[in-house]
């Protein structure tokens, strides 16, 4: 049985025992890196969809001395020596600072991250923690019992995927995540590997692969016997994916650790949407002050473990939020502790939160007969907020009526639009998905057959994918050559002009080899190709179009560099070596009034590993890369590089001597809409810029752009010089708008071991994101961003 | 009107009231009628004594936590009585207090005494039993519950968890019981060391009028449990245990008129614990098929089962020390003060791990016994029967029978070395084995 057909069999097998019918086939070895796209389970999180992590203060955690009301006098009066005195809060505003043990949560504060919510409680509460934890997990009003949690019921309305929702810290599954369908997956604090992870012997992979099928048949027992069954087929599928969770975990003790656990489930990108995590001992009846300060220093110092483990890529999508079932009494009690009180606060943490105050703090000279704080905000509307505002769930179905909404978080990421926005005019660069329109391998565009030497080719592209018929100028297309009989270059100019002495792409033989090509369009809504190599097959996706009237001035492609033939200079680029490339006034780019200009650049014979940027030379050098060289192979890349104030770009080459080619394919005025960067590097998978940990076979990655660098809110998209790192194998990958289907089309095609970068111009999707596909193996991403387009 | 039990019925019988039968306390009980089986295994003459105590190794509370647990879990898998051993872990999780607040051996095994010896007995003698037990003051602060200030930790949960539930008191009460609990605290530090015994401090106590359950009276403490089990509020307490002893004993979904019928037991004996839990299980409700394997076995029940079954001795199992807290029974660490759930609260994928990774671990000390030994040389039907006789598996599914076939015969095919281990671990996980 091969590892393929014994995965499509346990999911198979997952998805019928989770609608409750007969599972069939047996679990071998579970391999997600072999999926295809028709055995995916579900998506893992797709880029609209939000992470919401619980953190449950069991006991009823103490509001009054989590948030400080260090300016009322009566706060002190009530409290006596269990106040925290005024010198050692944190402050945050309005006469309230946070518990000295919360420096973490103080810092996020200030970036505004923390959303407070003050006097939130139960308008009926009876001081039970019974039945104020019941309707606190419920989210039932009054005295009706439920038996699903409000979590539980939103995750039962999102379909069977296994891992939406996760319960931290072992125990029993807690209410909050319990539905009527939904199965959630709980995850002890600590393991020495979890029963059926150890697949090492056969006689033991037997024994889980029968186990993991005893809910293969209807079970005669009932419902218990049932939930027997399916619980340990669960566990079983389960256990090879979460197993990994527990290995980037450090701390030791819990809840530090129960929150790192967290932060590296969710890093699994399984489609972990809500997670479970409690902290007990909230129910300080004695010895409160010293027991509530140990307390909040874990809370904080989970939290700071909690967001330092999390991948960035979850950041933007991931909110914790904290409930508790009550707060304490404001007077103390006899043991130095404090009884069951009725108000608490509400922490909500996040990237997209809107920070601040929320809520009425409730007074502490109007208490009720018990001599408790009168709730302002009854703790439902909190989770209404959440389900609403965050997960994007409707509210008032799960809840049982409404609630007034707090608007706890930004719908957009929170940045500001430029400052300087030179044009308020649509776009003059329209990206669409990509559409393949020539495949010499499969007699797409052209007839079945390898592009042959010295042969020129007519590649319509009016009208073909998503370019429209008329006022199209120049089309942005990524050209790709796959296995050249020699090496050579291809040229791409518009059809109907003599052919330039200038190269698109250039290749060794038997690479396959990428580039993006801005091609100004001929005679015939055409562009010509020419093979200056050996007989190849060609491939070309079309990402985008120029309009007639854009201020995109497309070329007549010209060399402006050649060290091989003392074109701009002479002799190979030496290490570390940078060389000044003037622009303005040659190859038909004016003099003046350039903004922007796009380069092939090419780096032949290099002899060692190394990189070349091209900037600004005006600006200090970025990190950042825009072609990457290994020794004796050729490589181009499209650059779009912003010009100094003298016109000028900088080139540098960090290691080894390597001769450069540069040609020039078009340029854009200052105000063309699209704003040159000096390149930053928003992603780098190997060190955790933006994303950490290498793409995972056949799966999508999805990134945060916008407010990514200098990105601003109102870019609508971005030229990025995407670069594969340590591929393990040969594959493609594909980069689009978040929230589209994937195209079928290739930006970056790449072979075991090689450095390929390639220039990708994409629109910014949903939530300000783009996706990355990755086919086969795991490389590691690297991102320049060089530009963007209102 | 007898009704002899069969041998299904009789393995019912000792799984709820104890932790399994073997083949020879089944036939012992099979022909029986209902009325004089149940006599015979609630009565509880025989029992071992409770001495000798653990030693109490004075190195910490983690040896001391060991040689408690062991005690206690030895008895449950050695004692003919085992309904002793049973009630006393309904009646921990029900007056539920947890080392980690305590932190005290020597007063945690005090309480394991004092549940066992009224486990049986009169209910409000229990009450008051544990209202003054050390532990007990510790966990839930009346320890230093006092007239000046109050603390109202135990006064609601004396109403809400141990004797009426919540909605059958008000916040007024909650404060007045308090006040009624004032000086019953821990005699305290007495110069070199913490004593956690009971004393009555009058000076701390509040002897005013107070109004509980709208009775206006000097109450004092003692007598807040005199009104609920035996005074006005007895209907309500009557039925809020019997409700938790029918769910523990027979099956989770008792009607009202179900748990009525045995309040009225209840209440006829003068609340009696042993005439309210024979009313269970003599009742035709319990008996009835739809309540056989209605129950999941809790973490302690399945280890135990599985210990004695395997004849494998305690103190190998590794259970104390490591295993039972994974799959959700640290016993004498319950959650919170409601102790825990039953059935559906036991089985998630963490506990599901839990158990089979401890019998992943045990197999190999099983291993080297005699428990199925042999099995690699019977057939594929054989083995597995030898396997449901093992574990007292009488009723096997036909699905679970022929799984375990498959699993005999793919493992034989290849692996045989390793059949008699793994025997154990597929065995216990069945839902067959796993139901009570």
């Amino acid at each position: 049985m091969s590892t393929q057909r014994a995965l499509t069999s346990s999911m198979i097998s997952r998805r019928r025992f989770l609608q409750g019918a007969v599972a069939v086939g047996a679990v071998a070895a579970l391999d997600f890196t072999s999926l295809s796209d028709s055995d995916a389970v579900g998506p893992p999180l797709g880029p609209t969809d939000r992470v919401l992590v619980i953190v449950q203060l069991n006991g009823g955690n103490c509001g009054l001395n989590t948030l400080v009301p260090y300016t009322d006098a009566a706060y002190y009066a009530r409290r006596g020596p269990l106040a925290i005195p005024a010198g050692v809060v944190l402050p945050v505003g309005e006469g309230f600072g946070l518990h000295p043990a919360l420096s973490y949560v103080k810092e996020r504060f200030d970036s505004d991250h923390v959303a407070v919510v003050r006097g939130v409680g139960h308008f009926d509460g009876d001081l039970s923690h019974f039945s104020a934890m019941a309707k606190m997990l419920s989210g039932a009003q009054g005295s009706e019992a439920m038996g699903t949690g409000w979590l539980g019921r939103y995750l039962d309305g999102l379909g069977s995927n296994a891992f939406a929702g996760v319960a931290v810290g072992g125990g029993a599954t807690p209410l909050l995540l319990q539905g009527e369908r939904a199965s959630v997956v709980t995850l002890p604090s600590y393991t020495d590997g979890l029963f059926g992870a150890d697949r090492t012997h056969n006689w033991d992979r037997l024994m889980f692969d029968s186990i993991s099928t005893m809910s293969g048949s209807s079970n005669t027992r009932g419902e218990l016997g049932s939930l027997i069954d399916t619980t340990y087929s669960s566990a079983m599928v389960d256990v090879p994916q979460v197993n990994a969770a527990y290995v980037q975990v450090s701390a030791t003790d819990d809840p530090v650790r129960q929150l790192q656990l967290a932060a590296s489930t969710i890093n699994l990108d399984l489609g972990v949407r809500v997670v479970h995590v409690q902290i007990t001992g909230f129910d300080t009846h004695s010895a409160h002050l010293a027991t509530h300060d140990s307390l909040l220093r874990s809370f904080d110092a989970g939290l700071r473990a909690f967001f330092d483990t999390l991948l960035p890529q979850f950041m933007s999508r991931t909110v914790v939020a904290t409930v508790s079932e009550f707060g304490r009494r404001p007077q103390a009690n006899s043991s130095a502790g404090t009884d069951h009180g009725t108000a608490s606060v509400a922490f909500v943490i996040g990237e997209r939160v809107r920070g601040g105050l929320w809520g009425a703090q409730p007074s502490l000279t109007a208490l009720d007969a018990n001599g408790d704080l009168v709730p302002t905000v009854e703790a439902r509307a909190v989770f209404a907020s959440l389900l609403s505002g965050w997960l994007h769930a409707d509210d008032h179905e799960i809840l049982g009526r409404t609630f007034d909404h707090f608007d706890l978080f930004h719908a957009a990421p929170a940045c500001a639009p430029l400052a300087n926005n030179l044009r308020s005019t649509s776009s003059s660069y329209t990206s669409i998905p990509p559409v393949r329109i020539l495949d010499t391998r499969v007699g797409n565009g052209a007839p079945k057959g390898k592009f042959a030497r010295q042969a020129e080719m007519d590649l319509p592209v009016l009208g073909r994918g998503n370019v429209p018929m008329t006022d199209v100028g120049a089309v942005v297309l990524n050209l790709t050559v796959a296995d050249p009989a020699s090496g050579g270059y291809l040229t791409v100019w518009p059809a109907g002009d003599s052919r330039p002495e200038a190269s698109s792409l250039n290749f060794s033989t038997g690479q396959t080899v990428p580039n993006l090509v801005i091609a100004r369009v001929g005679a015939g809504g055409k562009v010509r190709t020419y093979n200056g190599g050996g007989d190849t097959h060609v491939l070309a996706d079309v990402c985008g179009w120029f309009p007639n009237s854009n201020p995109y001035n497309s070329l007549v492609p010209a060399r402006l560099l050649d060290t091989r033939n003392r074109i701009g200079a002479t002799g190979k680029l030496g290490p570390n070596q940078t060389l000044r490339l003037p622009i303005a006034g040659r190859g038909g780019v004016p003099s003046s009034g350039v903004g922007a200009v796009v380069l092939n650049v090419t780096g032949t014979e290099p002899d060692a590993i190394s990189y070349l940027t091209v900037w600004p030379s005006d600006a200090p050098r970025p990190t950042a890369s825009n072609l990457n060289l290994v020794p004796d192979r050729t490589t181009p890349n499209l650059v779009i590089a912003k010009v100094a104030a003298d016109g000028s770009v900088g080139i540098y080459n960090a290691a080894g001597h390597v001769h450069v080619l540069a040609d020039v394919f078009g340029w854009f005025p200052p105000d063309a809409g699209y704003h040159p960067m000096v390149p930053e590097r928003i992603v780098d998978t190997r060190i955790g810029t933006g994303a950490r940990g290498r793409l995972r076979a056949n799966g999508a990655l999805d990134l945060d752009t916008l407010c990514r660098g200098s990105v601003p809110v109102n870019a609508a998209a971005v030229v990025l010089n995407v670069t594969i790192a340590e591929p393990t194998h040969a594959g493609y990958l594909t980069v689009w708008p978040s929230g589209q289907p994937r195209p079928n089309a290739s930006n970056l095609n790449f072979t075991a071991g090689q450095v390929v970068p390639n220039l990708v111009i994409v629109r910014i999707g949903v939530e300000g994101m783009i996706s990355v596909y990755n086919e086969v193996g795991t490389p590691h991403l690297i991102a320049d961003v060089m530009g963007w387009f209102e | 009107m007898a009704q002899p039990l069969t041998n299904f019925d009789a393995a019912h019988l000792l799984r709820r009231v104890g932790f399994g039968g073997s083949t020879s306390e089944i036939s012992a009980l099979v022909g029986m009628s209902r009325a004089n089986a149940v006599d015979r295994v609630l009565d509880v003459s025989a029992a071992p004594s409770v001495t000798p105590f653990p030693t109490f190794d004075p190195s910490g509370q983690w040896p001391q936590y060991v040689e408690v647990i062991t005690w206690w879990l030895n008895r449950m898998v050695t004692s003919p009585t085992p309904i002793q051993e049973k009630l006393t872990l309904f009646w921990h999780g029900h007056f539920a207090t947890a080392h980690s607040k305590v932190f005290n051996m020597v007063y945690m095994f005090g309480q394991n005494l004092t549940l066992r010896a009224g486990a049986l007995g009169n209910f409000g003698d229990l009450c008051n039993a544990i209202a003054v037990d050390p532990a007990m003051l510790e966990y839930l602060d009346n320890a230093h519950n006092v007239n000046v200030v109050v603390n109202e930790n135990f006064a609601r949960e004396l109403m809400e968890l141990f004797t009426l539930g919540v909605g059958n008191y008000t916040q007024a009460d909650v404060v007045s019981m308090a006040k009624a609990w004032t000086g019953h605290n821990a005699r305290g530090w007495n110069g070199t060391t913490y004593d956690y015994s009971y004393v009555f401090n009058a000076d701390k106590h509040d002897f005013g009028t107070k109004t509980l359950f709208g009775i206006d009276r000097a109450w004092n403490g003692p007598d807040t449990i005199d009104e609920i089990v035996n005074g006005s509020k007895r209907p309500v307490c009557a039925r809020f245990i019997a409700r938790k002893l029918f769910r523990f004993f027979a099956h989770a979904n008792p009607s009202d008129a179900t748990v009525q019928q045995h309040a009225d037991a209840f209440i006829a004996s003068n609340m009696s614990i042993r005439a309210v839990l024979r009313s269970i299980l003599v009742s035709d409700e319990f008996w009835a098929a739809s309540t056989r394997y209605a129950r999941v076995k809790s973490p302690t029940e399945f280890a135990v089962d599985v210990i004695r079954r395997t004849g494998v001795p305690l103190r190998s199992s590794g259970l104390v020390e490591w295993a039972l807290a994974p799959m959700g029974q640290w016993l004498m660490n319950p959650p919170n003060v409601a102790g825990w759930g039953q059935d559906e609260y036991w089985m998630n994928t963490s506990s599901a791990w839990a158990r089979g990774g401890w019998l992943w671990f045990f197999r190999w000390v099983v291993n080297g016994t005699g428990f199925l030994a042999g099995i690699e040389s019977r057939s594929a039907s054989e083995a597995v029967q030898m396997l449901f006789d093992s574990l007292g598996i009488i009723e096997p599914s036909s699905a679970t029978r022929s799984r375990l076939e498959a699993w005999f015969t793919d493992t034989m095919r290849t692996d045989s070395w390793y059949v008699r281990a793994n025997a154990l671990v597929v065995g216990a996980l069945t839902s067959d084995f796993q139901l009570a």
